[in-house]
């Protein structure tokens, strides 16, 4: 009833307040917003709440899926220094760090590269940009059997059939351990510029051109321009990409699924599909618990370095 | 005129000015060639992988795997669609897809309003702090519930059930935030106000009047929710067993391992194409919303 009264006249809060009275009681108003917010409450508190605290709770027993709760042991952080010792757990943190340090960097250039391509104007702009997100509305499932069968080897992938044309050696694209996580990125990075693309241009025409043509009535040339209106009115555009990608990166899991199941050789481990591996075909809960939580603060730290980078100069 | 003035001197100046116009409008000119050229190679690059598909899709399997690439079909193979569609299980779990996903889409639209509008519209103790605690749920990554809410949906039972698939993304922390920023900025108070003193409950005033007024933010985060759960595929994969419950993704990645061998690979081809399609045409229809959304959220 508060803010009622505060955006009309009282007497119209009081002629609906006996109307209230009258109909269906006055404190309907003060619960009607509880009311609503219910569903969401109750859901965020089962899918939400429950989880993560069940998750910190059982990363510190041998959960199994199978056993019963009751029969727990508690480990303490038994778990995590298992996990922290697992050659395979190093190896796709290892993996996963490589994956995050050289998608995050090539997003930003390519996304932001082909951005500044297309603010020029030309014909057809919109059709070129709808292009680059395309893959943006694909299913990362068919994306990854779309690759792996262009990845294929020796002469039955059409990449080979391409190279073999030119004259050059064909790659072991997925199969070779050395190919297999670069073949990954380039696919990744092939999905995810349109996105970063879409967002800096926004960005780009957010920035009055006002500011472009006072700069080169004062002379400044095309670099100096991009140097000293683009780059830092693009500051909170850069953090936004970076986070959100290095976030997405972190979490790959699909691709690996499907394409190269982590190998050849663990040579594209990734720390998600391993506990979706720990979790679920080897139904070790409490160890991909830990494994969860840790790569959770592995990404919250990787995320608040970057935050700082990027807003340092204010 | 000025003939007398036209020294020589005159006549070279012009000369060169001349020459610099005509290699500015050369520079330019190579300027516009490489600007299309780049942004056709840029198109090419991300076509190629949809387009060898669809032409992969209408290939026998000896044409896609011949050297030198052989690009376009001799006779359009139009029979692996009608294989891929007698598959076991395609058109089932399409169905199951289209059903699951439009039943969350409802369910994100609905719910998502129905707190953004208390969210928006109301003034209540704790409104800051619930409005902080679902936003702070957007933050922490899927992989973290994983375990926990398969743990929860077996407990329950609905292992391999559309329950499963559909519970557990019911409501969303952007769909609630998306329809308070419209509902604050789109709905008036006075219309609510009047609604009130006509004696509409609130829930009425929801009904009749807030959901009207949001169709076209219902179609946006409609789409875009649809699209998200057209193409989920870890958590189907967890907590579905039996292909009847599979879903399109789910079934794709199993397609793989039955269809992805060299004498089936157009067959394949054939059931990803089909399977991009509705997300995709939904997302074209929708992408001018979807990059004023990104633009919403991503740059506050």
């Amino acid at each position: 009833m508060t803010s009622f009264g505060a955006s009309t006249g009282s007497d119209i809060a009081a002629l609906a307040e006996a109307k209230d009275v009258r109909g269906r009681g006055g404190r309907r108003s003060k619960a009607a917003p509880y009311l609503f917010l219910l569903p969401a409450l109750l859901f965020f508190s089962v899918f939400w709440v429950f989880p993560f605290l069940f998750s910190i709770w059982v990363s510190t027993t041998d959960w199994d899926i199978l056993g019963n709760l009751s029969d727990l042991t508690y480990q303490g952080l038994e778990n995590y220094g298992k996990v922290l010792n697992d050659p395979i757990f190093r190896t796709a943190v290892r993996n996963t760090f490589t994956y995050v340090l050289m998608d995050v960097p090539a997003l930003t250039v390519l996304g932001l590269g082909l951005a500044l391509l297309l603010k020029q104007s030309m014909v057809g702009r919109g059709a070129f940009r709808t292009i680059a997100f395309l893959p943006h509305g694909t299913s990362a499932v068919a994306l990854a059997i779309i690759w792996k069968i262009i990845y294929m080897p020796a002469d039955s992938g059409v990449l080979n059939g391409m190279l073999l044309q030119l004259g050059l050696p064909t790659l072991g694209w997925l199969t070779d351990p050395s190919w297999a996580l670069p073949s990954i990125l380039i696919m990744t990075i092939w999905k995810w510029t349109g996105f970063t693309l879409v967002v800096f241009l926004v960005a780009l025409f957010n920035i009055p051109s006002e500011y472009y043509e006072a700069a080169r009535v004062d002379g400044a040339n095309v670099w100096h321009t991009f140097r000293h209106i683009t780059i830092p009115l693009l500051r909170p555009t850069f953090l936004f990409t970076t986070v959100t990608n290095t976030i997405g990166a972190f979490q790959i899991f699909t691709e690996v699924y499907l394409m190269t199941e982590g190998g050849p050789a663990k040579a594209t481990e990734v720390v998600v599909h391993y506990m979706y591996t720990v979790a679920f075909e080897w139904l070790k809960m409490g160890k991909a618990s830990a494994m969860a939580i840790l790569l959770l603060a592995l990404i919250l730290a990787f995320v608040l370095v970057e935050m700082r980078l990027l807003r340092a100069r204010d | 005129m000025n003939t007398t003035y036209d020294t020589a001197y005159g006549e070279r100046a012009r000369q060169e000015a001349d020459a610099a116009q005509s290699v500015r409008v050369i520079v330019q000119g190579i300027f516009g060639v490489l600007k299309y050229a780049a942004v056709f190679f840029m198109a090419f690059i991300f076509l190629f992988p949809f387009v060898w598909t669809v032409l992969g899709s209408l290939k026998t399997s000896g044409e896609l795997l011949i050297v030198p690439i052989q690009w376009l079909p001799k006779v359009p193979q139009w029979g692996n669609y009608a294989k891929i569609f007698s598959a076991m299980g395609f058109v089932r779990s399409f169905g199951n897809s289209v059903f699951v996903s439009g039943a969350v889409a409802l369910s994100v639209v609905f719910l998502g309003s129905m707190s953004g509008f208390a969210l928006a519209k109301y003034q209540f103790a704790g409104r800051r702090l619930i409005l902080t605690f679902i936003l702070s749920t957007m933050m922490i990554p899927y992989f973290v519930f994983l375990m926990p809410t398969f743990y929860l949906i077996y407990r329950l039972g609905w292992v391999d059930t559309y329950l499963a698939l559909i519970v557990p993304s019911m409501i969303t922390a952007f769909g609630i935030f998306f329809m308070r920023q419209f509902i604050e900025a789109n709905v008036p108070d006075e219309l609510l106000d009047a609604g009130r003193i006509d004696g509409c409950s609130d829930f009425r005033l929801f009904v009749n009047i807030v959901m009207p007024l949001c169709k076209s933010a219902y179609l946006v985060l409609g789409v875009t929710t649809f699209i998200s759960n057209w193409n989920s595929f870890l958590w189907p994969l967890i907590v579905t067993s039996t292909e009847e419950m599979f879903t399109i993704q789910v079934l794709l990645s199993t397609l793989q391992d039955s269809y992805g061998g060299m004498r089936t690979r157009p067959l394949l081809m054939a059931g990803t194409t089909i399977s991009i399609i509705p997300g995709l045409l939904l997302f074209l229809l929708a992408q001018k919303q979807i990059v004023q959304g990104i633009s919403v959220t991503g740059l506050k």
